[in-house]
This record gives C-alpha cells, structure tokens and sequence, in this order.
C-alpha cells in the first residue's frame, strides 16, 4: 500500500514540474527556450520592465522570459559569469563596462547591427560610445539619465527670488543658495539653498560643469588634478567652510531617505538640488504637494553656457560570455529595443528615449512633464560618460574620497595631485598587464 | 605480536573508506581553496580571464595602496581597544549576574538576548539610535552636556580660560557619532560591546567551576570582596580569560558586517577595515589576487598575533 501511496503523493506535489505549467501571467511555457535575464530594479521601475518581458512571452511561443529582480546584479553576474553559469541577459550600467570589456565577459552583439536592427545611428553619440566602447556594439540602452537642477518655487518665492528664474552660473547659484539657506536662533540649519552631496552621488563628476574631461579618450587619461578640477572643488570645499563643518554634519545627519517623503528636497530642506529624470516620479509618488511648484532647468555651469555640461549615464541589457542561450537572447533584445517597447519602457519610468527616432505618442503619453527638455539634453554635445576602463570604479572611489577629504578641511591641491599620482599609476599597472596579457594570448595561438 | 601488526589491508581500506567523506571534504573545501588562494596571490587573477603571473607585486603594492594601510591601520586601533574593552565588560558583567539573585535568570537572559538578534538588524537600529537629530540617544544627552558644559564654561572663567574655549564648553553638544570621522571609530567600537552575550556566558561557565573552597579558605584567611576577586577569582579564570582573547582577536580581525552595515567605511575612510577592503578589492574591483595576497598577510597577523598570546600565555595563565 505504501509502495502506492508515497510515490502518488510525491508526484501530486511535484509531478507537475513548472515546465508544464501556465505562469501567472497566463503564457505557457513547456518546449519553451528559458532566457533568464537579471535585472536591478525593484518597484515601479521594475513593474514597467516587468510589463515589456510579459509583452515578448505572449508575442511568440518559442521564447519565454524569466525575470529576476535582485540588488547588485553586476557583482552577481561577474561571480556567475566567472563560476560558468551566467544568466542569458544582464543589466548593467556604464562604471563596470570597463570591468566587463577588460575581462571579455560579454558576448558582442553585432548580429544586431548586421541585421539592421540597430546601429551607430540608432542612438545619441554618447550612448553609442556607452554600448560600443571600442566600435563594437556589447549592450543595448534600456534607460538614459542625464542630470538637471531642480529647484523648489515656493522656497523661492518665500526668499524673495524669481521662482520662474533658475541660476544659470555657478556663481548665480552661490549668490542664491545663500538667500535660501535660513538658521534657526540657535544657529542650526533649518535649510539649506544648495549643498553638492545632497545626494552624495556625483561627487566626483563636479569637475565637468566646471570644464574638466574627467576622461580623454584621445590620451586615454583621467584629468583629475586639472586647473578645472581643482576650480570644481575649491567651490566643493567652500560649502562646509561658508555654512560652518559640525552645523552642516548636524543638518546633513538629520537630511531623511532618498526614496521617502522625507527627502531632503520633497520635504523643503534642501531648496535646489541636482537630480536625474527618474526624480519627477519620485516627486509624484512621495509628495504630491510639490508637483506644480518645482521647476527642471539645466545645471549651472562655470561658464554660463546652456548645454555645455552635463553627466550621463544608462542602464544597459548585455549577454555574458557563458550563456547558455546567446541565439534566443538576441531574439529578446531585439525586442527590446523595438522603438515602441523601449517607449513604453522609459515612459513609464519617466524617462528619456535613448533613440534618436521618437514617436509623438512618447511625448503625449509620458507623464514626466520636463520630458521634452530631458530628451533635448540626450544630444546635448557636453555629455560626459564614464569610459570602459577597468579601474573606472577605483578612480571614481579615490575622487570621491578626496572630495570628502577636502570637505573636511584638506588641500584641495594636494589631496587632487595625491589622487592623481595613484590614478596615473593604475593606469601604468593596467597597461602593463594588458600588454601581458596580449603577449600570453599570442604565445598561447 | 602487537595489536597494531594484526591490522589488515582490509580493515585499513574500511577504515580509510569511513574517513574519506572528511579527508574529501577537507581537500575540497579547505586544502584545494587554499592553495589556489595562495597561487592566485602571486597572479593578476580577475576571476573571469586566465590568471597571469606577477610576482610579489600584489604584496609589495600593498604597502603603497593608501587604502590597504589606513584599513590595516583602522584594524589594528579597532582590534587593540575593542579586544581588551569587551574582555573587561563582560567579565564585569559575569562578576554581577554571578550574584545569586532572585532575577539573575532573568537578567542572563537579557544580557545574552542581543547576541542573538542579527547584525544587520542591530546595525540598522543603532544608526536611528545614533542619528544626531533624531537619534534618542543625543536628545537624552543634550541634557547632560548643556548642564556640564555650562559648569566647565563657569569654571574656565574663573580661570580666566580663552573666550573661544569659554564659548565652546558652554555650547558643548553631543557627538555627531557615525557622521563625523573623529568619531566613527570610537562608536563601532562601543557598539561591538553590545554582542557580548556569548563571552559573558563563557566567563559564567568558568566562574562556576572555581571550587566554593577556595573562596571558603579564602574567607578564613581574612581575604574580602576585592582580594577574594584579584586572588581567586581573576587567576582561577585565567583559562576562560585566555580562551576569549584568542577568539576576541582574530573576531576582531575579521570585522565586517557591522561598519559594512553602518559607514560602508565611512566616513573618508575612518572606519574602512581589513576585511572589508578585502572584499572590495576582490569582489568589487575584480582584483582577486590583491584579495587573495591581503587574505593571506590577514591570516599572517592573526596567526602571529595568536602566538603571542600563546606564549605569554605560560606567564599569566594557571591550569589547574
């Protein structure tokens, strides 16, 4: 009897392995082809991505999409990748392609460009070099960031400024986070007009708005001690020494969680802020009340100039080396990048298109009201973009580190050639080793 | 004819055959890895590209990466104050839940209830305990530094004192704790004194295995509280003593989870530690030779360290 009864049971529980199944969504998968594809957002971001792969299983029956969401999918992919079991398809962004380049670990996607489906054209220049670092295209754009100045009119207003006026200079913005910041009688912040590591995100990107190419691509060298640089933060240092070091730690301590109703800028603390195009959606989700009274402008340059500066960055789809199903991948990609799935995708993230072709409809049913001024500065020609260099996330820490070093209180000069003289020298390192590498690659053909 | 001479080939090869599981487990898992760690460390190894031998260079750079030596250092402040810090805490409170008490079950409890909670709860508790604006922490102590700050400003005038310094004493405020550099360290280290649970159990069992006639002879003799604590007490445990600060230090060695936690290293780099530049170094900037060489100068220290103690073990420890 138990001979019966014990494999019945085991075969009611798991007999219907989930092959065979119909998913949630409704599409069945048995004789499918799997692509796993790990992704990093979480929410409502993740949602729109969600709806564009459930768009791909019901358009066909030989492909079925399994999307993982998971935080840090760029370590993971790297250990899965050197561990010979990678998912299909990866997101990534722009610091660890360098990484990613270097160690030869995704697959080129020139099958795509053969057939036409995108191309050198497809995209804004700066995109392309992202995707194409080296002429080849590795990964396709999903969602472009550029940054602007956000500023809150009823603080402007309350100060006496124009709230239809944004600062245009370096110097304008100086001039006008002063008659923001307001201290309370014992002399704490109560808020502040500007602070440039709220949020801690670019510190070490200040060095463009003030000129500097953070990367030559001609001399392929990182410009980190340039007269721009240190221009950039000698303003950077003047922060806590104008606004007093332990009163700005104090307020600074107190600033709550980015994706919260207490962030800094929502919550009328900070009264002009820099912040990316996915940041009008935050704005509506977490406090309404604001939504009519702030404005989007381009960030202040040292110059003046509109345009002339800015950062960009992109979340990106790839095929690591390894993968198991480089053929069907392709295929889903493909269908990603179709103009009216990567529409859907940014408008629902309230993003800009990385396409240059844009349908009408993007603009009419994005409900990101800056969106026509996000995506002019997708072909702004002062775009900046981290470069595929493998010791781009080193560099980027050592800047930053002495940003911070120069926020309390070191040479700016100093602490800037001291990071310089490391990054040259990881530089020299990185050559040598690519030379050596390329010489065992030789001996080994 | 011996015992041992009657052992077959037979029974040898059952014996071997009821091992191996271990002596498998224990190449795969610990003989093999550590090789390969220790060969890696002499390569450029990234983990997904073959690797290609450098030398020493991963050691001798070591000595120049700025990280590496201010983690290094950071290591050793935390290892030398926490170390002592937590021995001394927990056996003060073993001394006082050894007390016989109507509550001390109770009260064991609660001292080993934190050890059991997990770090990363912990840490994200302490950082709302700690934070300086809304933190519970400082709005209790601004209380006590208005009043002593203001005592010292009065003292300080009537020792005719600077003005600025007069002016700030009678503006003395609580530390800014996580979010200022001069006092991050200072905070990980205290906050390592929470998770002393276990110790304190240890130090428990060893103080109930001191002989009561010790005490009683003890007594006899005329020896009080104190003297009964420095004569009895403190050598009967020296044992106990040992054993906690051979796991103290090389816990210490090993921090991570908590300030990976709460600072991520920050800030700058004041709370940056060996095992978490480690595992940047290695997972994040895909220099896994570098991790590997700073793994194994990690075990050198630890390793060294723990002869140390070993060895002046013979002068203060008393096995009975």
């Amino acid at each position: 009897m138990a001979a019966i009864v014990i494999p019945s049971v085991y075969l009611l529980i798991f007999g219907p392995c989930p092959g065979s199944l119909r998913r949630a969504d409704g599409t069945k998968i048995k004789g499918r082809i799997i692509v796993s594809f790990w992704e990093s957002w979480t929410g409502f971001e993740a949602r729109a991505m969600g709806d564009v792969v459930r768009r791909f299983n019901h358009s066909q029956s030989k492909i079925y999409v399994r999307a993982v969401e998971m935080s840090n999918p760029i370590t993971k992919s790297l250990i899965s990748i050197a561990g010979g079991d990678p998912p299909d398809i990866i997101a990534l962004w722009s610091q660890p392609m360098g990484q990613f380049m270097a160690n030869d670990a995704l697959v080129p996607l020139t099958p795509l460009v053969r057939r036409h489906v995108v191309g050198r054209h497809s995209f804004p220049r700066w995109i392309w070099r992202l995707c194409a670092p080296h002429g080849v295209l590795y990964t396709l754009p999903a969602t472009p960031e550029t940054n602007a100045l956000f500023w809150n009119k009823i603080l402007f207003a309350r100060a006496g400024l124009n709230p239809n006026k944004p600062p245009r200079t370096i110097k304008q913005l100086d001039r006008m986070a002063a008659r923001l910041t307001v201290f309370g009688r014992d002399g704490r912040i109560k808020q502040a007009g500007f602070l440039p590591n709220e949020p801690n995100w670019w510190t070490g990107e200040w060095g463009v708005w003030f000129g500097n190419e953070l990367y030559d691509r001609h001399t392929h060298h990182f410009n980190i001690d340039s007269p721009q640089a240190i221009a950039a933060y000698r303003w950077y240092a003047s922060w806590p020494k104008k606004l007093g070091r332990n009163r700005l730690k104090l307020f600074e301590s107190g600033l709550g969680q980015f994706a919260s109703s207490n962030n800094p800028f929502m919550d009328g603390k900070v009264a002009m802020e820099m912040q990316g195009t996915y940041f009008v959606q935050f704005i509506q989700r977490y406090n309404k009340n604001l939504i009519g009274h702030y404005g989007v402008a381009p960030f202040p340059t040292a110059t003046g100039s509109p345009r002339s500066a800015n950062w960009g960055d992109c979340d990106m789809w790839g095929i690591p080396r390894g993968a198991k199903h480089v053929k069907a991948a392709m295929k889903v990609l493909a269908f990603f990048i179709q103009q009216k799935n990567i529409e859907y995708l940014n408008e629902k993230q309230f993003k800009a298109s990385p396409l240059l072709k844009i349908s009408p409809e993007f603009f009419k049913k994005n409900r990101n009201p800056f969106i026509r001024e996000f995506q002019k500065e997708m072909t702004s020609p002062g775009i900046q973009t981290n470069p595929a260099s493998p010791i781009v996330a080193r560099v980027k820490s050592e800047v930053s580190l002495a940003a911070s070093r120069v926020w309390n209180g070191e040479s700016v000069t100093t602490t800037f050639r001291h990071a310089q003289h490391l990054v040259d020298r990881w530089q020299r390192e990185e050559r040598q080793l690519e030379a050596r590498r390329r010489l065992i690659e030789k001996r080994r053909r | 004819m011996s015992a041992y001479s009657r052992i077959t080939w037979r029974d040898q090869l059952i014996g071997m055959a009821f091992a191996a599981p271990f002596i498998v487990g224990v190449a795969v898992l610990l003989v093999i890895p550590l090789g390969l760690s220790f060969y890696y460390s002499f390569c450029h190894y990234t983990m997904l590209t073959p690797p290609i031998w450098i030398g020493l260079k991963n050691y001798t750079h070591l000595i120049s990466d700025d990280a590496f030596v201010r983690s290094l250092l950071n290591t050793c402040l935390f290892s030398a104050v926490s170390v002592p810090l937590a021995l001394a805490w927990s056996l003060f409170l073993a001394l006082l839940l050894n007390v016989p008490n109507r509550f001390r079950n109770i009260y064991r409890t609660i001292v080993f209830i934190p050890s059991l909670l997990p770090l990363v709860a912990t840490a994200v508790i302490w950082r709302w305990m700690l934070s300086p604006v809304h933190g519970p922490i400082n709005f209790v102590l601004k209380f006590p530094c208005r009043w002593v700050g203001g005592l010292l400003a009065d003292i300080a005038v009537a020792f005719h004192a600077a003005p600025a310094f007069v002016h700030a004493l009678r503006h003395l405020k609580p530390p800014l704790w996580l979010a200022d550099g001069n006092w991050a360290m200072t905070t990980i280290i205290l906050l390592s004194l929470w998770g002393v649970g276990q110790t304190v159990i240890i130090f428990l069992a060893g103080l109930d295995e001191i002989p009561l006639e010790l005490y009683e002879s003890a007594a006899l003799d005329g020896a009080t509280g104190w003297r009964r604590l420095r004569h009895v007490t403190l050598p009967m445990l020296t044992p106990v003593i040992f054993f906690n600060l051979v796991v103290g230090i090389i816990a210490s060695w090993q921090v991570f989870d908590l300030p990976y936690v709460m600072t991520h290293g920050g800030p700058g780099r004041s709370t940056l530690f060996y095992s978490m530049y480690l595992f940047e170094a290695g997972f994040q900037q895909l220099r896994m030779g570098a991790a590997c060489a700073m793994a194994w100068v990690q075990l050198v220290i630890i390793l060294l360290l723990t002869v140390i103690a070993f060895w002046s073990a013979r002068k203060w420890v008393h096995y009975r």
